[in-house]
């Protein structure tokens, strides 16, 4: 399989995920599948909550999209429909930020 | 205090009840036909060996024609699925034709009948992104879906797809059962091996011919494996999603696939079937209040506006299975495509197994 690519409404949040166990964070007990969400966009678009179905990443029902941009190189680009992790605050509520 | 789930979560609750009052078609299936040279024993189509009525290669010319006309292609995607869409003698003259007229397509395929030659013609036919099932190990695989080599077929199929290096998503759709959940992680393997874009894992449903096979749903704990399962996949790195199929709770929404919990029935999706009549999602059990009209008797469009009144509303709002739970406002009652419209409750329901 190829790696997983952007359209990651929650990058952020599973690598915060994956950071705290491997050990690095001292959170809540773990719930039942783990530790704690970490932090979720919280400038999140609800118009842009599109479930993908089986046919392929959301960027492609962009309300943007441009058929002569859809250049297969930049389908895995940075997402549009889901904030970067970047964009993400620097703090999260006490309940989701260990 | 809400977490910033749970706000992101009321902030879809309210964007959701606008596109009760304003929907927003993004992805229309066509369901080229019912014929399918499989068996599988959880289709949700009941697929026929034979079945009459199919629309014509006018009819479907004709349709894309006035949905071009009436809606924006930009914001659509189109969805081409059957049976086995393949086995329609007329694919590429209506995909073609499609591709001609500017729309974007993919399609759910068993990829049984995918030769090198059929992968280019659908590149060529413009054909962008493609899900194919994978049901198990090649034993396994052949059994659940009825057919003796398909699993050969179907990888076989799966490598034309990739050769081609012209689509933008090659997919594996795997429907998980309690049969087959325990070749998970064998099957992680053959799908790292393989350079897919994405491997979406979803559970049994209890629809069609599948609820003639109770011991084969899932139980809890075989849930609670799958999720943890997907969860695990990803936060490693790999692309494995959990489909559109339910709301999840709290704990487990957003963390096994990109979007939160919503169903796209009748807001942002809407179907086609091969007899001409028009639906939501094609899954959703076929009967009289849940068919919204037949396009040989109405414009698509007019069926889109001025029907579709059973998805443009909460399902848990009338419902007494649902009457009190704290997570309706989320869940809104779960999918269309497992509520059992005679008893008025969902025929799958996350809380209890997965969350309080």
């Amino acid at each position: 399989m190829k790696p997983r690519k952007k359209k990651a409404i929650m990058a952020g949040l599973l690598a915060a995920s994956a950071a705290l166990m491997s050990g690095c964070g001292t959170g809540p007990a773990p719930a039942l599948y783990g530790p704690p969400p970490a932090t979720p966009s919280a400038s999140f678009e609800p118009e842009n909550n599109i479930p993908e179905t089986v046919y392929g990443p959301p960027e492609m029902l962009d309300p943007q999209f441009v058929p002569e941009e859809n250049i297969p190189e930049d389908v895995y680009g940075p997402p549009m429909f889901f904030e970067s992790p970047e964009a993400e605050p620097s703090s999260a509520p006490a309940d989701e930020n260990p | 205090m809400k977490t910033v789930k749970e706000r992101n979560m009321d902030m879809l609750a309210d964007h959701i009840r606008g596109l009760y009052r304003k929907p927003d078609l993004r992805q229309l299936f066509l369901e080229l036909t019912l014929r399918c040279n499989e068996h599988c024993f959880h289709c949700g189509s009941n697929c026929m060996p034979q079945s009459g009525e199919e629309l014509s290669v006018d009819e479907y010319r004709r349709i894309l024609e006035e949905v071009k006309e009436d809606f924006d292609l930009r914001r659509l995607y189109l969805c081409i699925t059957g049976g086995e869409p393949l086995l329609r003698p007329e694919f590429f003259d209506i995909l073609g034709y499609a591709h001609e007229l500017g729309y974007r397509w993919g399609m759910t395929t068993n990829a049984t009948l995918i030769t090198r030659e059929v992968a280019h013609r659908l590149a060529e036919s413009g054909m962008l992104t493609v899900s194919v099932s994978i049901d198990g190990l090649g034993e396994t695989h052949d059994r659940l879906r009825g057919l003796p080599g398909g699993y050969d077929a179907a990888m076989r199929g799966i490598q034309n797809l990739i050769d081609e290096k012209a689509f933008q998503n090659v997919q594996v759709t795997t429907v998980v059962n309690h049969e087959n959940i325990g070749e998970l992680d064998d099957l992680f393997r053959v799908m790292d091996g393989l350079d897919i874009d994405s491997w979406r894992v979803i559970n049994l449903e209890p629809i069609g011919r599948a609820l003639q096979w109770p011991n084969r749903m899932l139980t809890q704990e075989d849930y609670r494996r799958l999720f943890s399962f997907i969860r695990e996949k990803r936060l490693a790195g790999y692309p494995v999603e959990y489909g559109c199929s339910h709301y999840l709770g709290p704990e487990l929404e957003g963390e096994l696939r990109d979007w939160y919990w919503l169903c796209n029935a009748g807001i942002y999706t809407a179907s086609i079937m091969a007899n001409g009549d028009v639906g939501a999602c094609l899954d959703i059990e076929r009967r009289p209040e849940t068919i919204q009209g037949n396009i040989r008797e109405a414009r698509f469009r007019d069926i889109w506006e001025n029907r579709f009144e059973l998805f443009r509303e909460d399902l848990s709002s009338e419902s007494e299975y649902c009457r009190g739970c704290s997570h309706a406002d989320h869940c809104r009652g779960d999918a269309h495509h497992s509520w059992d419209y005679d008893k008025n409750e969902p025929r799958l329901c996350f809380k209890g197994m997965l969350f309080e």
